[in-house]
């Protein structure tokens, strides 16, 4: 879990995590980056003919960043670099298709339905199937898979569950708050 | 008027307020729920609520966050001890000793003494608040260009340095990453859109919000579903008001706690869970039986919940006085008092110094709102962490979705959302810390502008950013924490302290 200040967080107090194969490539990633961003700050217009001091210029940050990002990336690189041949340790019990799937249904609704249906029935589609594939399969892992009329009862109850909180969110936010939706 | 009279001036239009008792009484229920359940965190919970009150009375609005703040700090030790999951992770350090507490039949013992750390810290913190920002808020008139660089940079290195697990330079790379995405947009010297490359979008820049949305709110949704099991809440039977003797007894590691916990708040980007991870480990240094640290300590977890909502009136002591907020919630709190038109920062014991004490107010009203709520309200609230996650998290991320939006009413900030979220994710699984990411785009309009005008007045001689005694020592600060994560001057510095330590105990000859 991450915490509101953003810390990855275990039952334990931190300790030092051992060099990846990821953390090398990550460190080439930022290698880049950095220089990308320091050679698009370089192009910025400097100002000097307007008069003003070239330390003004638009891009003496931004390019100090990107340099500092280049170096961290690299020292992040030859430290890493023992750690080239290992492949990351597994964490916590998890799955790829779990992530994908989620990620699919998000970005389907928000990046894709959201704007293009009205939000209510973009919001029940949305929380009608997520409900049902995670909650299914959840079921399933746990060996208290539903049939018959126990599935059908389920269904109807994420459909009663999507349709009551989608109409619930879309009034609250738009008649109470007056908060315009997407 | 003394800040004893605001104090009391706000306290006493609060409690004779009906509508403001109500906003108190539901926004720390809220927050508490918020806290315990996993995958919503307070900066979530913060930043979701700011969309919803942003056309509130901005006393109103700020009083609600706060309550939201508080509830949520304290709701996460309610997981922490009956599931072993932090609802925050600020409570983290509380499911060490508190689950084991649980699994012993002592659920309710544990979440008593929770509550009244939870309280005691939080006066303490409040304390410190009504008494350390008034002058830190004098001191930092004395703040130009130059110091405002390095407080800036020394907040983003700190807070890299701090939060991190085990290896400051992902720290520092989050911070710096947090810095670039301030860059992007129209910068306030010269109106020059930089990175924009045509997109007005992109010229208005990346909001902090949907940022944080979607790097604690979307990320942690990924990161919930990404686990195939998930636990299922546990029996808390027994006594949950907590016997004075039980609290009397810890009366040293409160007040120690709550000094630790508040000293980490006011840290920039450093916060609530480092304050329970400091006080814990004092407590266990101090402590006559540290062997049952870890095995269902009532000090240890005394220790970490006084530490960690000391910390929300610490984390909110640099925000109203240097504008620097002390954690990743106090940055949303921070961006909420912008969008209410409350200039936080070295003018506000000048411009509005009954604000400072109505703020002491307000989390004086959250504290005993949370303790009221706690100790009353405990069965209900077990019935939230009941709900399976296939139907919370969509309903949160439908909350995101509008969140986003809400603020500006533009499409893009829901994109900024998702690639946040998507980011956020992937740092988060490589061990990055996400609090210095949220403090370098906090602090780096204030590092850019203030690097850049220094420059102008010294007229490009850089010696002026270290000649000024504050500025001197934030750089001399700067540069040991940056020698400090060199390995070899780290070994010969602990080499030469262990000689030090070593010499005063060896016989004279």
């Amino acid at each position: 879990m991450v915490d509101d200040n953003g810390v990855t967080v275990s039952e334990v107090p931190p300790t030092s995590d051992q060099p990846t194969r990821a953390d090398a490539l990550m460190g080439l990633v930022f290698v880049f980056f950095g220089l990308v961003i320091a050679f698009e700050s370089w192009r910025m217009p400097r100002m000097e003919e307007f008069g003003s001091n070239i330390w003004s210029a638009p891009g003496v940050v931004p390019g100090m960043i990107g340099l500092c990002l280049a170096v961290m990336g690299f020292l992040l690189f030859v430290r890493s670099r023992p750690g080239l041949g290992i492949t990351p340790p597994k964490g916590e019990a998890g799955s790829k298709t779990r992530v994908l799937i989620t990620l699919a249904l998000c970005f389907g609704f928000a990046f894709v339905a959201v704007g293009l249906i009205p939000f209510v029935l973009a919001a029940f589609l949305f929380l009608f199937s997520f409900i049902m594939i995670f909650d299914l399969q959840d079921r399933r892992v746990e060996g208290r898979a539903l049939v018959g009329k126990a599935l059908l009862k389920r269904i109807a109850l994420a459909l009663v569950v999507a349709g009551v909180a989608a109409w619930v969110i879309t009034t609250v936010f738009e008649d109470i708050f007056y908060v315009r939706l997407p | 008027m003394s800040g004893l009279g605001f104090f009391l001036d706000a306290l006493g239009a609060f409690l004779t307020s009906p509508m403001t008792l109500f906003n108190v009484a539901w926004a720390t229920f809220l927050g508490i729920i918020v806290g315990s359940l996993p995958g919503l965190t307070a900066t979530l919970g913060i930043a979701l609520l700011t969309t919803l009150t942003f056309r509130m009375d901005g006393t109103q609005a700020i009083l609600i966050l706060i309550c939201m703040y508080v509830g949520a700090i304290y709701g996460g030790s309610r997981s922490a001890i009956l599931l072993n999951i932090p609802g925050t992770p600020a409570n983290a350090a509380t499911a060490l000793d508190g689950f084991p507490l649980a699994r012993s039949g002592q659920a309710g013992r544990a979440m008593g003494i929770a509550t009244a750390g939870s309280f005691a810290g939080g006066m303490i913190g409040m304390l410190a608040l009504a008494l350390v920002a008034p002058v830190l808020g004098d001191f930092a008139l004395s703040f130009g260009s130059f110091e405002f660089f390095w407080l800036a940079l020394f907040g983003v290195l700190i807070s890299g340095q701090i939060t991190t697990t085990g290896d400051s330079l992902k720290g520092w790379i989050a911070g710096f990453i947090g810095l670039f995405v301030a860059m992007i947009g129209q910068e306030g010297i010269h109106s020059y859109q930089r990175f924009s490359y045509g997109s007005s979008d992109l010229a208005g820049g990346i909001g902090l919000l949907p940022a944080l949305v979607g790097a604690f709110g979307f990320a942690e949704i990924l990161t919930v579903m990404k686990a195939r099991g998930f636990q299922s809440v546990r029996d808390a039977s027994d006594r949950i008001l907590p016997r004075f003797a039980d609290v009397w007894r810890h009366k040293r590691t409160i007040v120690r706690s709550g000094l630790i916990g508040t000293f980490m708040g006011l840290l920039p980007g450093v916060g609530e869970d480092m304050g329970a991870w400091m006080s814990y480990a004092a407590a266990k240094r101090a402590s006559k039986v540290k062997e049952t640290f870890g095995k269902g300590s009532l000090d240890g977890l005394m220790a970490a919940e006084t530490g960690n909502n000391a910390a929300v009136p610490g984390a909110i002591i640099p925000v109203l006085t240097l504008a620097v907020p002390g954690s990743a919630p106090a940055a949303v709190l921070l961006a909420a008092m912008f969008i209410h038109g409350i200039r936080p920062g070295p003018m506000i014991m000048i411009e509005y110094p009954a604000f400072v004490f109505e703020v002491v107010a307000m989390v004086a009203m959250a504290m005993v709102a949370m303790l009221i709520i706690g100790l009353l309200l405990t069965r209900p609230l077990l019935l939230v962490l009941a709900v399976p996650r296939a139907f919370l998290m969509p309903l949160i991320f439908t909350l995101c979705t509008i969140g986003s939006f809400a603020i500006a009413g533009r499409v893009f900030d829901i994109q900024v959302m998702l690639a946040f979220g998507l980011i956020g994710f992937v740092l988060r699984e490589m061990n990055y810390p996400m609090a210095p990411l949220v403090l370098g785009i906090v602090l780096g309009d204030l590092l850019d502008k203030s690097f850049r005008r220094g420059m102008t007045l010294s007229d490009g001689d850089f010696v002026a950013f270290l000649t000024r005694p504050i500025s001197a020592f934030l750089a001399i600060a700067c540069v040991l924490m940056l020698l400090g994560a060199i390995p070899p001057v780290r070994r010969r510095v602990s080499s030469l302290l262990a000689s030090l330590r070593k010499k005063p105990s060896e016989p004279s000859t």
